[in-house]
């Protein structure tokens, strides 16, 4: 008789136990690939949405739902900040690139997003389809939008979907970008006058462009030579402006655009309902220095009304506060394939008190200790197999269910990625079953024949 | 083909079993006859390499037992012995045909069906062997002990759960079975009323 026949036999005589242990093997590993897929995903997203971004400058708040709301696109915004004083850190010496971001808008839950096209160049994003936008009110779109081009579409107010429509604007929908794995795969693009323009707020771009970027240049230029003093002066500058006579300027409400380049006001953004002056919601920098990564903040948070956070450190934050880190992940799972080893152990060792009879036979008409050690291993094998095939299974296909229900997982377009991770669970699984049916079965070779035989019972 | 020297072995403490010297041919039989306690079973198991030889000599075909490994001793054993043990020890989730055949190092359906026949089982091949009264598992076991054509059958007080009719059947039927194979029955009872079988016999005192 072949051995399979016996093993099979076995455990369909112990049904429920052996059901039992493919289940809860089949569910730690389920839920180990769960958690380790999310963990993943959450790295990779925090990661290469993160990438490059240095420091984000906002309107005040929360640190963290500036970053989460302008890097991930996540939570609402701190609120606005007024253009010129973006402007200022924008041009500073020590910043290397900056994007503005303005935000406001929705198109059925993707979120409309005034830029530049550096914004674009930071995620390495090219256009697939079609053309950039050259005017307002043309749109290009992430991979993961649902819209061909030449489309038109009107933005919802606010961030999510079911706002106040502007029916009187619509977007045109002129390219589209190629998939990139990042957070812009799920925006929609434009300029960011398009944007100031639908709020009734003044253009930026045009003045950007005609009246301050060549005197700007200039001034640049001089500022890379002696840049310590131009920061010093900056920082001096600004502490004036703010301690001393703007706050009484701000509410006289006198404020026009001739002014933009002298006053540096940090309340602006109370009055631009009114006034009209162009307001953006942040503004990413890439800076020239780790020192000035450091440094920059804490001007910018001391001496301004505006509010910079690191990316960087405000992720690490969210995730030692929340125990989302790798570490926590992998301990959560290795818990999870520790019990279900156990289980599985439990089940050999618990029926073979009851089967040292048979097993004593086995051994009396020839079969070998190696023969039954294989026996009792196979039979725990056979579980943690079927457990093991039919966790991953279940874990992929709940990971890919909950990416869908779960809107965060669904908002980052959450993956299933076959990780090192899903082959570190075959192994670890795999081992921990041989362990754990290893032991009765070395106990079961060991069987004494003959005290075995003659026993009363 | 057996023959045993200078049998000792200590089964609990100052209590040792001791044998006399034995010699065996092919075909003879032998009981081991002698009251509860006395060593029977544990003689027994000595000379089917269940348990290990402490001191003295066995050798079986001329093999000695002190210089074959574990794994030659369960090689022998699958190829030359059948054992019916005191109580039947059928593995109880396997139906009878798959209790049969768990012995035969050599697939050979057809002896099975021929042995089921004999032990009046035809119908209950598949039946499992939790479900056989004792009697038909007794006669399940017997076929086990011969379904890999054993040249020794060693038998565990076979009887010591049967009824006088049972116990003549199961005798009859280990008896024939040996004949036809020309195998060595080698047996421990008390049970005086198959001692008429045999003609070595060897009594034991406690």
């Amino acid at each position: 008789m072949k051995d399979i026949t016996l093993i099979t036999s076995s455990l369909k005589s112990r049904w429920l136990n052996s059901a039992l242990s493919v289940l809860l093997t089949a569910f730690g590993v389920t839920l180990a690939v769960i958690i380790l897929q999310f963990g993943h995903h959450i790295h990779n997203r925090m990661s290469n949405d993160g990438k490059g971004i240095d420091i984000v400058v906002g309107a005040k708040g929360s640190p963290l739902q500036l970053i989460l709301s302008s890097v991930y696109h996540i939570d609402i915004p701190t609120g606005n900040i007024a253009y010129k004083d973006a402007k200022k850190w924008m041009k500073h010496p020590k910043v290397k690139t900056a994007i503005p971001l303005a935000l406001g808008d929705n198109w059925k839950g993707y979120r409309i997003v005034g830029t530049t096209p550096d914004y674009m160049t930071h995620y390495n994003a090219d256009i697939s389809k079609g053309r950039h936008w050259n005017k307002s009110f043309e749109v290009v779109i992430g991979a993961d939008i649902p819209l061909g081009l030449g489309k038109e579409i009107s933005g919802a107010h606010g961030l999510s979907q079911g706002g106040h429509i502007h029916e009187n604007e619509h977007y045109t929908v002129v390219g589209r970008l190629s998939k990139t794995g990042s957070v812009l795969d799920r925006l929609i693009l434009t300029s960011l006058d398009s944007v100031l323009e639908i709020h009734g707020l003044e253009a930026v771009e045009s003045h950007d462009l005609d009246h301050e970027e060549t005197p700007h240049e200039g001034h640049d230029h001089t500022a890379r030579h002696k840049e310590e003093k131009h920061e010093d002066h900056e920082e001096h500058e600004d502490h004036h402006n703010h301690g001393g006579h703007d706050d009484h300027e701000d509410h006289d409400g006198d404020k026009h655009e001739d002014h933009k380049d002298d006053d540096h006001k940090g309340h602006d953004h109370e009055q631009h309902e009114e006034a009209g002056e162009p307001e953006i919601t942040a503004l990413l920098l890439t800076t020239r220095s780790p020192i000035a990564n450091m440094n920059l903040p804490r001007i910018i948070n001391r001496d301004t009304a505006l509010q910079a956070a690191n990316p960087a450190l405000e992720m690490a934050r969210l995730t030692s506060m929340l125990g989302l880190g790798a570490k926590t992940f992998s301990a959560l799972s290795a818990l999870l394939i520790t019990i279900a080893a156990l289980n599985i152990f439990a089940g050999l060792a618990g029926s073979l008190e009851n089967r040292m009879g048979d097993l004593a036979v086995l051994r009396a008409i020839g079969y070998s200790q190696k023969r039954i050690f294989k026996i009792i291993v196979t039979e725990g094998m056979v579980i943690v197999i079927i457990g093991l095939i039919l966790g991953l299974i279940f874990g992929m296909y709940g990971f890919m269910t909950l990416t869908n229900i779960l809107n965060p997982l669904a908002a980052s377009s959450a993956k299933l990625q076959m990780t090192n991770e899903i082959i570190w669970i075959i192994i670890s699984v795999t081992l921990a079953g041989f362990l754990a049916s290893a032991l009765p079965a070395i106990r079961a070779s060991r069987v004494n024949i003959a005290k075995q035989l003659t026993r009363a019972n | 083909m057996f023959n045993l020297k200078h049998i000792r072995h200590t089964y609990i403490p100052n209590h040792d079993v001791l044998s006399k010297d034995i010699r065996i041919e092919r075909g003879e039989h032998l009981l081991l006859l002698g009251p509860s306690g006395c060593g029977k079973t544990t003689l027994l198991n000595i000379m089917a390499t269940l348990l290990p030889l402490e001191s003295g000599e066995i050798t079986f075909d001329n093999k000695d037992y002190s210089s074959l490994s574990q794994a030659q001793k369960d090689t022998m054993r699958a190829e030359n012995f059948g054992f019916i043990f005191q109580r039947h020890h059928l593995i109880g989730h396997l139906n009878v045909v798959q209790n049969i055949a768990v012995t035969q190092t050599r697939k050979d359906p057809a002896y099975i069906k021929a042995l089921i026949r004999t032990i009046g089982l035809e119908g209950k091949e598949k039946q499992k062997a939790r479900d056989l009264s004792v009697g038909e598992a007794q006669r399940v076991a017997i076929a086990r002990a011969l379904a890999n054509r054993p040249n020794v059958i060693f038998a565990d007080e076979p009887t010591s759960a049967l009824d006088d009719s049972n116990t003549q059947n199961i005798i009859d039927l280990i008896f024939d079975q040996a004949k036809a194979t020309n195998a060595t029955i080698i047996a421990a009872t008390h049970d005086a009323r198959i001692k008429s079988r045999f003609n070595n016999i060897l009594e034991m005192s406690a």
